[in-house]
């Protein structure tokens, strides 16, 4: 951008109210992950340490604990994936925040849900649409160190996902969550637009992980049967499942395989900027418009006035031509 | 040649006329030049009641004059209703002491909000405003700061999503030190095909209308396909172009955001409308409403 556009662009910024420039730098922007934890924001931290720690992950992290600002943020630019993840079910409004999600994994947009939000019965649209699943209720489960856990066993390996993970089968915190069984009570699949690979199962075919390439949108990962709780001492107290190395390891994987299959980053990546340079240079013309007609219309102005007191000069002149002059 | 010297007083007279008509070109020079867009009509209900039990139709006008013509003339409209408190980077953060803008910048949804958006050189806008509540005998005048994200995100986010993000954020701060919360979206209303039973807008002698969704007229367009995120743009408009913009409203509980579902909340709502010639604000008018606290079927 050239010294003098910039200088129009300052000008119309300022033009348009007081508007306030987000930054003054065009720097490219490190990707955004957001986690939408609700109100357990310290479980939201936990899960924000372990992508932190882990040196693939070149992005920053906002916890969000609000509806409406999850709302706001979730389709901007610099979202590169987002992790569902509030314990409480009915307070954090997962039916509500619907739409903006959907519209976001289906814009090619990367999607991790874990526990309620990928059941049907909290997140009626989630589910379906953004993990392909209807839930969790694995019923099979044993007590190991002093509590209750759920046995899976691994079904699908997609490599990058699984990484180092051999165990099987696989005991995780979690709690029950509801999916269509049909009369045996076993879990039914239901109808997919993309590609469904359930890593980990259950009894009666409950997915624990799932992995969902979408046709016509982003990548989701999901955890339905992880409905954990921030009450210590409980047998889902989300502490204990972060003690699990496997879950760890599942968890960074999934979130790196959902964003390296999920093109919205990158393609709006290579947009936003060319957007941007549009929007600048929209806003100079404009702002050299307003400028031009600015002129134009003091000129105006300076004209009629000039005229006004030339009039007033020559009536002046012309009385004191006729009564103030003698002729000889 | 020579002058008349009994006509001292004459001259003396024109010289004073010539000094104080030079003063006052001089002063009209300096004077400020008035906007070229004329706010013809900007008319709202009294007050914001529920369709359901009273029956009526709230009517909303909008008119603006071009007094010079423009590459570009754009109106926006925002609809924002009352909000909770929001929470504050600092938790000790005190609002009542504060100024609105000093609020704005402190809450945690708006920074979040900006940290999101990154490095983006094109600016929100950020808009003073005034507004007085109340009657010639009994007002309160508010004073405060709007936030619009709309403008920035629209250069990445689709219209259809757009105007369904809480992106437009209002605070206001009484004489008497009480803060009031605004959050809205930019539309001609929340909800526009729940809520918008008609919609005309004219430019000179051109009307499009857009009305209800119902099963029995097909030759209606239906309020969903009106311009999308409350944005109408005009290029080229010459002088004492016309553009006018009614709206008719019939609002239940149930089409609104769910904070009215508190009474507490149900004090006003906000219709905020701007006009920008070339790029520049010209015209805003931010229309606070009282809303009826009773009356709406919970």
């Amino acid at each position: 951008m050239t010294g003098r556009r910039t200088l129009t662009l300052l000008v119309a910024s300022f033009l348009l109210g007081i508007s306030v420039p987000v930054t003054i730098s065009q720097s490219a922007d490190s990707p955004l992950i957001l986690i939408y934890s609700g109100d357990t924001p310290e479980w939201g931290q936990s899960l924000s340490d372990l992508i932190m720690g882990d040196g693939r992950f070149n992005a920053d992290i906002l916890i969000i604990e609000d509806r409406p600002t999850f709302e706001t943020v979730v389709n901007f630019p610099r979202v590169q994936a987002t992790v569902i993840c509030p314990l409480q079910k009915e307070r954090m409004a997962l039916g509500d925040i619907s739409d903006l999600t959907t519209a976001y994994f289906l814009d090619g947009g990367a999607v991790m849900g874990i526990g309620v939000a990928c059941t049907t019965r909290y997140a009626p649209e989630l589910g379906p649409v953004i993990f392909s699943i209807t839930g969790n209720r694995s019923l099979s489960s044993k007590r190991m160190e002093n509590h209750r856990v759920f046995v899976y066993n691994r079904k699908d390996v997609i490599p990058e996902i699984n990484g180092d993970v051999e165990t099987d089968p696989l005991y995780m915190e979690g709690y029950l969550a509801f999916y269509s069984a049909d009369a045996t009570g076993s879990y039914v699949e239901i109808p997919c637009n993309g590609t469904r690979h359930v890593l980990y199962e259950g009894d009666r075919s409950a997915p624990l992980m799932v992995a969902f390439e979408s046709d016509d949108g982003g990548s989701s990962i999901a955890f339905p049967g992880l409905t954990v709780q921030s009450v210590e001492g409980k047998d889902n107290y989300y502490g204990l499942l972060l003690e699990r190395p496997e879950f760890g390891e599942l968890f960074l994987n999934g979130l790196k395989w959902a964003i390296d299959n999920s093109p919205r980053y990158q393609r709006l990546l290579g947009s936003s900027a060319q957007a941007l340079e549009n929007e600048a240079n929209r806003r100079a013309d404009l702002a050299e418009e307003a400028e031009k007609l600015e002129k134009r219309i003091e000129s105006r102005r300076l004209l009629r006035l000039g005229i006004l007191w030339t009039v007033g000069l020559v009536f002046c002149l012309a009385v004191v031509i006729r009564f103030v002059v003698i002729r000889d | 040649m020579r002058l008349n010297s009994s006509k001292g007083g004459l001259i003396g007279i024109l010289i004073i006329i010539l000094v104080l008509s030079t003063l006052l070109v001089l002063s009209l020079r300096r004077e400020e030049i008035g906007s070229p867009v004329y706010l013809a009509k900007n008319e709202h209900p009294a007050l914001f009641q529920s369709t359901e039990s009273r029956g009526k139709t709230m009517i909303f006008n909008f008119g603006v004059i071009c007094e010079e013509p423009f590459k570009e003339l754009e109106i926006r409209f925002a609809n924002m209703f009352m909000s909770p408190e929001p929470d504050f980077v600092d938790p000790d953060f005190v609002p009542n002491a504060s100024d609105p803008l000093t609020i704005m910048e402190s809450r945690k949804d708006i920074q979040m909000i900006k940290e999101s958006l990154g490095n983006v050189t094109i600016p929100f806008d950020s808009i003073e405003v005034e507004t007085v509540a109340g009657n010639v005998t009994n007002k309160k005048t508010y004073r405060g700061i709007v936030y619009d994200f709309s403008r920035t995100l629209g250069l990445f986010v689709e219209p259809s999503i757009l105007d369904q993000i809480p992106e437009v954020f209002a605070v206001l701060m009484s004489e008497d030190g009480e803060v009031i919360y605004f959050t809205g979206i930019p539309d001609f209303f929340y909800e526009r095909e729940e809520n918008i039973k008609y919609l005309s807008i004219h430019y000179n002698q051109n009307e499009t209308t857009y009305e209800e969704k119902t099963d029995l007229l097909i030759d209606v367009t239906p309020v969903g396909q009106a311009p999308r995120i409350g944005s109408l743009i005009f290029e080229d408009t010459g002088k004492d172009d016309q553009v006018l913009f009614q709206m008719n409203v019939e609002s239940r509980l149930r089409t609104l955001p769910e904070t009215i579902e508190q009474v507490p909340f149900r004090r006003f709502i906000v219709h905020y409308i701007r006009a920008y010639a070339n790029g520049k604000l010209e015209v805003s008018e931010f229309n606070m409403i009282p809303m009826e606290a009773t009356g709406w079927n919970v």
